[in-house]
């Protein structure tokens, strides 16, 4: 009887996300196995056959290994400038807070205003830093017009937004390394790095490997910075599975295929998610 | 005497190193930033000619160009309601749903955990459009009140999730001493719970907030109709339409960027503390 | 004690939160509530709306829009009235919101192949009574009229005629002493020039919509492969595998490999950039869709508007015939179904397809209204500057219609998954596949996209 009572305030949280994720997510699953256009009143069903095609499809897998490429660039980027910042924040008594306030701006703006600042007044062959450096005479490529820089340019303005909520972080989790272990430590003669080594790291672990899942997670669902910078190209140089799916779903009418994309996408939400759960089972069994 | 100069001047060389490195990120950050400012107040043709060089002349008319062209005055209103809608909503949700999953008091609290964290990771492109066509069916494009429950919907896992730890850290002793009084639940949630943890509320809400406030996939999607435009979609019409005036478009860069920066300033510690709750592990 | 500090601070905020809210809604809610009584006619009778979407057009444009269709047709009469909602993301609107069964009276599509799924899913309205009425037939140029059709019935019609061809200042080509090319030897020498004096070959790039690279595609298929080749592949009598289509590919590639479209600049160049990019002279031309005119506007003004000047691409295949146009449209208009005033937007849809309003509309709005009529016999001699310049372009493209010399816009006559294969060209161009590999995919995807019906019609070039 008090149980149900404590069901009923569960209900609200429960009832909004299901209608508007579970819900259309499985009527998404069911589409991926339709012919469906997104107009037509006639729905086909066809078995597997937009897995098939995308499967078949060189732009998919090009599309995943960019996400692929994109998740190695951002669990190593930014974590090292997050650590590094977050280590050397963590020796400072004052002005930490400032620095890490600073460090926060890019990451509070909208997407779109920290995109459309770096297109115009960055990359810009004529209003922007780029132009003028090559109309003081310097030689400089275009870093979004090249397939070999172009994947690596938005990495970049990405990284730019986000390295700073990994100092933020970081900062915290090394603060609440227990003042006794590293000053037993530093009485017995260890340097900077050994104390970093023996008593911050194994500390700091368990939020480390947390950020790396949320990382995982987010590099294949990246969309915003990709779409709004180069829409996946050129070339497909960019072309992330978001992208790829957007482009199915509202450029050739072909919503059954992109669902299907859609589907894969989350199969790889899932399998970090699953991760996830097991990283924090401690937590959610304690 | 000697030896003491000498140390001392070694600690702040080995002080400076690190500061550089502090100072030079801090200058990556802001930079772009900084462009954008004095860029702001100069005509285009003066940013064509070196978008590095301070402006000779401040020049205001692109703020007021940009406020009227972005028809900012009307999206700042809508985004402030959406944002506004979207934290209300994600506060009674998740403060409800954490209290129960902190103290289990449901035997199926795992499950629930774990569907939230699933939830997190779920793409939108997978619900995209099916909701947009259940949406359309039911009259709900364009309305302000139905997106913010979308939203709300999309940040909900994360409140939950947050304000579950915030209720994990109230002390046990203090329900069990209100239960033992005869408090009823509701009782024992809005009097004693709730203030305890409204610290988590807030953060939840500042988060949720610029997320909301942010967010334009969603909304450029299912908000149709200039009178519906948050201040978010507004900027982005401004670039397809007058992205030949860079001095405009910096202004209204400015315009977007400038209340949330005020805003972040004053309420960071919350922020940080949000960030860090949800992430670092105790 | 600090938590309690906390907590009266938690408080507060809260509850301004909720209070601001709650004050806002009911702000915004005030105008909401009024509107009906707002749109009501002053006369005191009720008119009903009639709502069009377009693209977000800069302000002076929609002040041409209104004096020229909205203020005239709302005053003829006195039964309706008509709004125009400009919106920068208009075709994802009307897509999704068409889908749904919503969206506004007077549909802007992007072209025949969009209106083809739309009309046969019953969300357009068959217009053949509408056109048998106005007596469209005779009035609109024949291969336009039937590329709206969809199974013999008209279901839309474009609001202007759309080419390629080459833009070019004409003061950069003197000072150089070139002359206006008409051969491709003569344009890729004065290309080859102009970069190695430093000047970018031809500006133009896909910057924020990367579409603009059918443009491209569109424009080799014609001047390269040839009309006759690409009428056969879109009726599925030729592979789109075959030799000349592939060679027209490469030649593109080749185009951008050596630099001709920008160079590197191709990804961080709009049109607005190219054009300005254009007018300071550091581009002898910028080669692209006539509808770029409404952008040339606002660089190439007063005395600078003579220095524009446009010509016709010429052809890699010297067996076509020259003067050649790549046939295309703008955008489309179609009728709602689920419209409650098709017989006002049927009237509003007549009012835009009269040579007067290519006239009213181009004297101050040039590039994006060149009205598919047959024939312009209004005095258009008010017209100078640019305005008369793409009125001059718009001519003779409906001269070359009319004497069968066209080729095949991409947007405008390919189903839109082959399209967007098309759009995705750049793959070839940055050598990341060959062209044979890319047009095996096309002929794969054009395959599924004819068994089901997608193709819109395709008129027949002169044989």
């Amino acid at each position: 009887m008090k149980s149900f009572r404590y069901y009923i305030l569960l209900l609200p949280a429960l009832l909004l996300s299901m209608s508007v994720v579970l819900i259309p997510g499985l009527l998404t699953a069911y589409i991926s196995f339709t012919d469906w256009n997104g107009v037509s009143p006639q729905i086909n069903w066809i078995g597997l056959g937009n897995f098939r095609a995308i499967f078949a499809d060189n732009v998919f897998w090009k599309a995943l290994g960019n996400n692929i490429r994109w998740t190695i660039l951002f669990v190593t980027v930014p974590v090292f400038i997050g650590m590094l910042s977050a280590v050397l924040l963590l020796g400072r008594r004052i002005n930490a807070t400032l620095y890490q306030l600073i460090y926060l701006f890019p990451y509070v703006l909208a997407p779109i205003t920290n995109a459309l600042l770096w297109l115009n007044i960055i990359f810009n062959p004529l209003t922007g830093v780029i132009g003028f450096l090559r109309k003081i005479g310097l030689n400089v490529p275009a870093p979004l017009g090249n397939i070999n820089t172009a994947l690596y340019a938005v990495a970049a303005v990405d990284i730019w937004h986000y390295w700073g909520f990994l100092t933020v972080v970081y900062l915290a989790s090394l603060r609440q390394t227990p003042m006794d272990q590293v000053e037993a430590a530093q009485a017995e003669g260890a340097n900077g790095w050994q104390v970093f080594r023996y008593v911050y790291f194994p500390s700091i672990l368990p939020t480390v490997l947390l950020m790396y899942v949320m990382i995982i997670i987010f590099s294949f669902l990246t969309f915003d910075y990709v779409y709004l910078l180069t829409g996946g190209g050129p070339a497909h140089a960019t072309e992330m599975l978001s992208t790829y799916a957007y482009t199915l779903g509202f450029s050739t009418f072909q919503v059954g295929r992109a669902s299907a994309v859609g589907l894969v996408m989350s199969m790889f939400g899932l399998i970090a998610a699953a991760f996830y759960t097991w990283l924090s089972r401690r937590e959610i069994t304690e | 005497m000697s030896h003491n100069v000498s140390d001392h001047a070694k600690r702040k060389i080995g002080n400076a190193f690190p500061h550089l490195i502090l100072i030079i990120l801090a200058a990556i950050a802001l930079a772009p930033l900084l462009l954008v400012l004095i860029n702001s107040v100069k005509e285009h043709a003066d940013i064509v000619r070196n978008p590095l060089a301070l402006p000779t002349t401040i020049d205001l008319a692109n703020y007021a160009d940009a406020w009227h062209y972005g028809k900012f005055s009307r999206g700042f209103i809508n985004s402030i309601m959406l944002s506004g809608m979207t934290i209300l909503i994600v506060l009674f949700c998740s403060s409800l749903a954490g209290y129960v999953l902190a103290g289990k008091k449901v035997r199926i609290w795992p499950l629930v955990l774990i569907y939230f964290l699933v939830a997190m990771t779920i793409p939108i492109q997978l619900f995209l459009f099916p909701l947009y066509f259940i949406f359309a069916r039911l009259h709900l494009l364009g309305n302000l009140i139905a997106m913010s429950f979308v939203l709300a919907a999309i940040n909900l896992p994360l409140a939950v999730l947050l304000m579950r730890t915030f209720f994990l850290q109230v002390p046990k002793e203090l329900e069990e001493a209100a239960q033992i009084d005869g408090a009823t639940t509701r009782q024992i949630l809005w009097n004693i719970m709730l203030p305890v943890v409204s610290p988590g509320l807030i953060t939840v809400a500042v988060i949720v907030g610029l997320a909301s406030w942010n967010e334009f996939l969603l909304t450029s999607t299912f908000l149709q109709g200039e009178k519906n435009f948050t201040a978010t979609l507004g900027f982005l019409s401004l670039n397809g339409t007058y992205n030949v005036d860079q001095g405009l478009m910096m202004a209204a860069a400015v315009i977007m960027i400038a209340p949330i920066i005020i805003f972040f300033i004053s309420i960071q510690r919350y922020f940080i503390d949000g960030l860090v709750g949800g992430s670092v592990k105790g | 004690m600090q938590r309690f500090k906390h907590l009266r601070h938690s408080l507060w905020f809260v509850t301004l939160l909720l209070l601001g809210v709650t004050a806002l809604s009911a702000c915004a809610a005030a105008p909401d509530a009024a509107s009906p009584s707002g749109s009501a006619d002053a006369g005191g009778g009720e008119r009903q709306t009639v709502t069009m979407w377009f693209w977000g057009a800069p302000p002076e444009h929609q002040e041409t829009m209104k004096a020229v269709l909205v203020d005239p047709y709302n005053a003829s009469q006195s039964e309706y009235e008509l709004v125009v909602e400009f919106r920068n993301t208009v075709d994802k609107d009307i897509s999704v919101a068409l889908a749904a069964g919503e969206g506004p009276d007077i549909v802007y599509g992007s072209g025949p192949s969009f209106v083809a799924p739309y009309a046969t899913a019953g969300k357009l309205e068959n217009m053949d009574a509408c056109s048998a009425a106005n007596g469209w037939q005779d009035r609109i140029l024949q291969p336009i009229y039937e590329s709206g059709t969809v199974n013999g019935s008209l279901y839309s019609l474009p609001n202007s005629l759309n080419t390629l061809g080459i833009f070019y200042n004409k003061a950069v080509l003197e000072e150089n002493g070139w002359t206006p090319p008409t051969t491709i030897e003569e344009l890729e020498a004065i290309m080859d020039e102009a970069m190695a004096q430093g000047m970018y070959a031809s500006v133009t790039g896909n910057k924020g919509w990367k579409p603009v690279n059918e443009n491209y595609a569109s424009l080799f298929l014609t001047h390269a492969a040839g009309p006759q080749a690409v009428h056969d592949a879109l009726t599925g009598e030729l592979a789109w595998t075959s030799p000349e289509i592939q060679a027209a590919v490469e030649k593109s590639a080749e185009w951008y490999q050596k630099g001709y479209l920008a160079g590197e600049d191709y990804v961080n160049l709009n049109f607005n950039d190219a054009v300005q990019l254009l007018a300071d002279g550091r581009s002898p031309f910028f080669i692209g869709p006539t509808l770029v005119f409404q952008f040339a506007t606002q660089f190439f003004q007063g005395e600078d508007a003579a220095n524009l000047g446009f010509i016709p691409f010429p052809n890699v295949n010297e067996e076509l015939a020259y003067p050649l146009y790549t046939l295309g449209t703008t955008a489309s208009l179609s009728i709602n179904a689920n419209s409650d005033v098709k017989d006002a937007a049927c009237a509003i849809i007549d009012r835009m397809m009269t040579d007067q309003f290519l006239v009213d509309m181009t004297a101050r709005w040039p590039g994006y209204w060149g009205v598919p009529v047959k024939e312009i016999n209004v005095d258009s001699s008010q017209l100078t500057g640019l305005s008369a310049e793409y009125l001059s372009a718009i001519a003779d493209i409906m001269a070359a219609i009319n004497s069968g010399n066209f080729g095949y816009f991409t947007a405008t006559f390919f189903p839109p998954a082959t399209q967007q294969e098309f759009i995705n060209i750049d793959t070839v161009w940055l050598g990341t596949e060959s062209a044979s590999d890319m047009l095996e995919r096309v002929e794969t995807v054009f395959t599924e996209e004819l068994n089901a019906n997608l193709v819109p019609p395709i008129p027949a070039p002169a044989q």
